[in-house]
């Protein structure tokens, strides 16, 4: 094995060395050394990872992809398993994000966390969740990645509901493991499926096959695909299965920004980019991921639009981004997906943390109308939460408006001009409610009183780190109106095969009508955000008396369209129902019942065996004279 | 001579010299007897005793000791018949077979299997 | 008179004379001071350099003294597994003799000659010879066991071993005679030159087949022969019925396993209907009566008595795969087993007298380790993934299905079911009960044992995840049979 095949193990190795050394022995550590472990478990393998990944630009075109096998898993006749990890352009990219992300959430959460009592039990977590996820992203075939993506899940549950003695934050993460379960069941049944259609669980196997002439049929093809996008709409909160994000803000700040914005919710898409072979071949789907990207895009916006917990809005638009990842998936454009979830990761974590010290300030306040004239008082935090929002608003020259604008493109050369158009106003509503929350929060009239506590260097030297790559990242989306950016060449060979076409559909049409849409598109979308900026800080009298108005519709915003009332309506109610009626009939008449009497039933008989068992010798002794004449007598019988 | 007659003379010679015994201390004893001198055992065991009554462990090391050697007095005599047949081979597993008993005793000894009173 | 030398090939028999001959330089290293690493020391060295011997012999075939011992893979399988037992018992001796305060060359020159006697059993090809082993072995578990004569219930256990013993070893040598009336002769491969020339008497040799099945099933403690086994473990020094409730199980599986292998053509179904029902009722039994128990280490002496009749279910199917899953079961075994034995040690050392489940009442908080430990070995006891206990279980289970034998798996499956409650009592008591104080003072030196019951405690999972490697090594060896 080569020196980067052994160092690959080390990636997920660091954390779960991590995990094992605080969970084990951390008790006996001070706070120091448990943020020192914990915060090594992911800098050294992110220096790793960087290393590897320069090696990767060097490396030729054919040997991208790294791999390397730890051993065989599972073998039977119908579909052998390996333990092994794979790191191509794709992975790799994911294995950056997740490890530069999280080493900057893991400086943030230092300090962030510093006085809470589960400050062991948080980074243990936090670094069982960087294993888990490692392995999902580096993962090389569909069962070993979905032990990551249940691993991931397991942490979220964990750390979502962190805090458990607060009811709350309990039910947040029961509600997350809930629906992310119906997910996952089409997760498995797309995984059963597709090892019994092809046999092989193995990505490069399974995209070998499905180039060559299979003669497997679309139905089949269509049904696997629609399953495994099922487990990927749960986890990446898609609509319908979205409901658990906007309540899994319980969990810590850092927390959010980590798992439930720069990261694992955005597993769906990366697991979708990675059966893109699958997907291309099962034309249906793609149409299906883009429509109901679409909604969830639009409709989350919406929702993120009558929010005032400052979390929630950036809950909601982060389903609302990942909406567009699903767009550019949909649309055929994986590599625009991706480089979408890149800068979201970034500028999303960035706004979460910022977030984060906005509530350390004002002792735990999240409602945004509670807050105002922040920017007087945070100065960096302030500047770094602008940025944030340009990006997110996708605003020239920022890094979000590059990877948006490849989406919006893509979508419109795929589904044409309606539903760009629809795309579009999810673009400009998303602007609109980011120049509300600043205007609400930063801008303005003060409308806190108390002291602030102001942050320290530790917490706004990450917010600066990611401020500086929410701007930089852009670079990778240049040269503009060209399949062939900078990021597209990084990621290469990943969908090479599957893009191919696309692109040379793309280079030979003209430029023209995409530059108008772009400039048309930005500058309606800085003007919405400056109006709301004015509305929301200088005119937020007249904002009051229009929502006052429009009361009925801003309660139905700020429910998310009421959706988790629908759900309680169609299926919380009659499931209790159900299990009411489980419980007092079936499981404690008749299951207890049986249970019980057998259990009673088997230690009655237990006592009489021990009662048998009288230590006198002589019983003994006639028992084995039992067994033996027994025996022999019957053997005798049987003799043919 | 037959076989069987040589195993009637020898029969006769060992029923002889065990008549011949007790004919013997018959009119050499001296009279009149005792009471110890009529029990089987003179040198102190009372054959016929209840059931209650207890008797030294000490007695059984002895009996186990002398197992070593009537064990190993059972193999070497026949051996002994068949040792010039066996040559070196046998002499050898003789040494070996001995030695074993040797290092069991020895170590009956160390123990203190040899010493009656403690 | 015509003397032909018996073809006696000493490196056959290399690992046993070592054996002795450390043993019995043992004998003389009395209870002196200093010596307290050297004697388990000289032991445990003896052990592993046969055990380092031993497989030097593999694939060989190496025969000794006219054939009637014969070193074929199987046996050398078997005897590592009898030797990682034995070192591992000597490692327990050593802290129990600590705890009591005495350093008996004796007592492990005893565990060396009964080695000797199952590396004889398990090699042998004469029933005389395996015999002979057999005893070996029995002599000194008699005198093991009854080793601390200031035990009343060692002292009770022991007699109550020897005279049982007595009797079941009696009713071996009858299947012996049963066996040479059959065949005339007392090899196990007799029987297959029979069969061809089909010169023997089937009446006889099923008798026989009964008869040794009976003995060897008081040596792994089936029922019904298993009633000497929960008296014998709680009165034994726990250090030996640590080595008593696994070492002469694997020996007496290994003739078991020879025996029905060679019989079974000849007799057809016959055999197997004695194995079935020592199975069903050691399972059913075992479990059940295990239920009540509130002593740790009887819990575990009817846990052992349940798992021998899971094991004797791979009996069922030798040539098949049944061979290779009762292997698999009994080396697995070995480490849970052992390991449950090793975390009994640690606990009564302080004690002193018998040990309730109830006295472990949470011992988590004090011991997390140990308690881990223990409750790995529990699991894997129960048979639930991921440990290696899940897989012995599952093998076991899946010949005999392929074997035809469903209802036996059925009742099997079900006794795993009533086993769970015990072994999670177990786990329970340790981590949600009160702290009772009782053995919280557990101190002294521990740091090997504990290292080793890590081992045990990893290697239990290991093989729960990647049971595949020695999967392939007992294929390789029953590939020669």
């Amino acid at each position: 094995m080569t020196m980067s095949g052994m160092s690959l193990y080390f990636l997920p190795l660091a954390p779960a060395l991590g995990v094992l050394i605080n969970g084990l022995a951390g008790k006996h550590f001070s706070r120091q050394m448990i943020a020192i472990v914990a915060v090594t478990a992911v800098g050294v393998p992110l220096l790793i990872a960087g290393w590897l990944c320069y090696q990767m630009i060097l490396a030729p075109a054919t040997t991208k992809a790294m791999t390397a096998t730890l051993y065989q898993w599972i073998s039977t006749t119908a579909v052998s398993i390996n333990i092994g990890l794979l790191l191509d352009p794709l992975s790799m990219v994911m294995v950056l994000v997740v490890l530069f992300i999280g080493f900057f959430i893991h400086i943030y959460s230092v300090v962030y966390m510093k006085e809470d009592p589960g400050f062991r039990r948080f980074f243990v977590y936090m670094n069982l969740f960087i294993f888990f996820m490692i392995i999902l992203v580096m993962a090389d075939n569909l069962a070993l990645m979905f032990v990551g993506w249940e691993g991931v899940g397991l942490c979220s549950y964990l750390l979502i509901g962190f805090r458990h003695e607060k009811k709350s934050a309990a039910d947040a993460g029961r509600k997350a493991f809930v629906v992310n379960r119906i997910g996952d069941f089409g997760f498995i049944l797309g995984i059963l499926l597709v090892i019994v259609t092809f046999h092989t669980v193995q990505f490069s196997e399974l995209s070998k096959i499905l180039a060559s002439h299979h003669g497997i049929s679309n139905l089949t093809l269509t049904i696997a695909a629609l399953l495994l996008f099922t487990g990927a709409m749960g986890k990446s909160a898609q609509f319908p299965l979205h409901v658990w994000l906007p309540d899994a803000m319980e969990g810590p700040t850092p927390v959010s920004a980590l798992i439930h914005a720069a990261t694992m919710v955005n597993a769906g898409v990366y697991f979708m980019c990675r059966m893109a072979p699958l997907l291309q071949q099962a034309p249906y789907v793609l149409t299906f991921i883009a429509v109901i990207g679409l909604i969830t895009a639009v409709y989350a916006a919406l929702s993120a639009l009558g929010q005032d917990d400052i979390k929630k809005v950036l809950a909601y638009s982060t389903i609302s981004q990942i909406g567009f990842m699903f767009i550019a998936v949909g649309s055929g454009i994986f590599t625009a997906g991706m480089f979408h979830l890149v800068t979201h990761g970034i500028f999303k974590g960035l706004l979460f943390l910022g977030a984060g010290a906005v509530m350390h300030a004002l002792h735990g306040e999240l409602n945004i109308y509670n807050m105002g004239d922040l920017s007087g008082h945070l100065k960096i935090v302030a500047a770094t939460f602008f940025i944030g929002l340009l990006a997110l608003a996708g605003i020239f020259p920022l890094s979000g408006f590059f990877s948006k604008d490849a989406i919006l493109w893509g979508a419109f050369e795929q589904y044409g001009s309606w539903y760009w158009l629809l795309a579009v106003v999810g673009a400009l509503i998303t602007a609109l409610y980011c120049g509300k929350l600043f205007g609400v929060a930063f801008l303005g009239k003060q409308n806190f009183s108390g002291t602030i506590h102001k942050p320290d260097a530790v917490i706004t030297m990450p917010l600066a780190v990611l401020a500086f790559c929410a701007v930089g990242t852009g670079v990778f989306g240049l040269p503009m109106f060209t399949p062939n950016t900078l990021f597209s060449r990084i990621m290469g060979s990943s969908f090479a095969p599957t893009e191919a076409g696309h692109a040379v559909a793309v280079a030979a049409g003209s430029h023209t009508l995409e530059i108008v849409l772009t400039v048309a598109v930005s500058i309606i979308v800085i003007t919405v955000f400056i109006i709301a900026l004015r509305i929301f800080s200088i005119h937020r009298d007249k904002a009051a008396l229009f929502s006052a108005s429009y009361r009925k519709t801003g309660e139905f915003l700020h429910a998310g369209f009421g959706m988790d009332g629908l759900y309680d309506l169609l299926w919380v109610r009659p499931y209790e129902w159900i299990a009411q009626i489980c419980h007092t009939v079936i499981d404690r008449i008749i299951i207890d019942g049986t249970v019980n009497g057998t259990g009673k039933m088997a230690n009655a008989t237990g006592g009489l065996f021990s009662a048998l068992h009288s230590g006198q010798l002589r019983y003994y002794a006639v028992s084995i004279l039992a067994g033996v004449f027994t025996f022999v007598s019957v053997t005798y019988f049987l003799i043919p | 001579m037959a076989p069987s007659l040589s195993l009637f003379v020898y029969t006769l010679l060992v029923v002889g010299t065990a008549v011949a015994i007790i004919l013997l201390s018959h009119f050499l004893g001296k009279r009149p007897l005792t009471d110890e001198k009529t029990i089987p055992y003179e040198c102190g065991m009372d054959p016929l005793d209840t059931r209650k009554h207890r008797f030294s462990i000490k007695y059984y090391i002895v009996a186990l000791l002398f197992v070593i050697f009537d064990v190993e007095i059972v193999f070497i005599y026949l051996w002994a018949i068949s040792v010039r047949d066996m040559g070196l081979f046998g002499l050898l597993e003789m040494f070996i077979f001995v030695g074993i008993l040797l290092v069991a005793f020895v170590y009956a000894w160390i123990k203190g299997g040899l010493t009656w009173e403690s | 008179m015509n003397f032909i030398a018996p073809n006696v090939n000493i490196i056959s028999v290399m690992p046993e004379i070592l054996l002795l001959l450390s043993g019995t330089a043992l004998l003389f290293f009395r209870n002196c001071a200093g010596q307290g690493k050297a004697i388990p020391g000289i032991a445990s060295a003896a052990i592993i350099l046969q055990g380092l011997m031993i497989p030097t012999l593999w694939g060989n075939n190496i025969a000794g003294f006219n054939s009637l011992i014969v070193r074929d893979n199987f046996s050398i399988l078997f005897q590592t597994m009898v030797g990682a037992t034995a070192l591992l018992a000597v490692a327990f001796s050593h802290y129990y003799l600590k705890q009591r305060k005495v350093s008996e060359g004796e007592y492990y020159a005893l565990i060396l000659y009964a080695v000797v006697g199952m590396n004889v059993m398990i090699a042998g090809r004469d029933l005389l010879v395996i015999f002979l082993g057999m005893e070996i072995l029995s002599l000194s578990l008699y005198v093991l066991v009854g080793f601390f004569r200031d035990i009343n219930e060692s002292m009770e256990a022991t007699v109550k071993y020897f005279l049982l013993g007595a009797f079941s070893s009696a009713l071996f040598l009858l299947g012996i005679a049963f066996f040479f009336g059959a065949l005339g002769a007392t090899g196990i491969d007799n029987v297959t030159t029979a069969i061809e020339q089909s010169g023997f008497n089937i009446m006889l040799l099923m008798m026989a087949a009964a008869l040794l099945c009976t003995g060897l099933g008081f040596k792994i403690a089936s029922v019904p022969f298993h009633m000497w086994a929960p008296d014998t473990y709680e009165g034994a020094p726990i250090s030996v019925a640590s080595l008593l409730s696994v070492a002469p199980k694997i020996a007496a599986f290994a003739v078991l396993l020879r025996i029905v292998l060679a019989v079974s053509p000849a007799t057809s179904q016959v055999t197997s209907y004695t194995i079935i029902a020592m199975a069903v009722a050691s399972m059913i039994i075992g479990n059940i009566t295990a239920l009540r128990q509130t002593g740790l280490i009887r819990m575990l002496a009817y846990s052992g008595i349940a798992q021998v009749g899971f094991m004797l279910i791979g009996l069922l199917s030798p040539e098949q795969e049944g061979g290779p899953a009762l292997m698999f079961y009994l080396s697995m075994y070995i480490l849970m087993n052992m390991g449950a034995f090793g975390v009994a040690i640690v606990f009564s050392m302080v004690e002193g007298k018998r040990l309730l489940i109830n006295d472990l009442s949470g011992i988590a908080a004090h011991r997390p380790f140990l308690s881990l430990a223990m409750s790995i070995f529990m699991i894997s006891l129960a048979g639930i993934p991921p440990t290696a206990g899940f897989f012995a279980k599952f093998y076991i289970f899946k010949t005999a299905i392929e074997a035809g034998y469903l209802w036996i798996v059925v009742v099997a499956v079900i006794m795993t079911v009533v086993s769970l409650y015990y072994y999670f009592r177990v786990i329970m008591v340790m981590y949600m009960s009160e702290a009772s104080d009782k053995l919280s003072t557990v101190s002294g030196d521990v740091t090997v044992i504990a290292v080793l019951l890590g081992v045990l405690a990893f290697a239990t999972i290991l093989f729960g995840i990647m049971p595949g490697s020695i999967i392939g090594i007992i294929s390789k060896a029953l590939a020669f049979m």
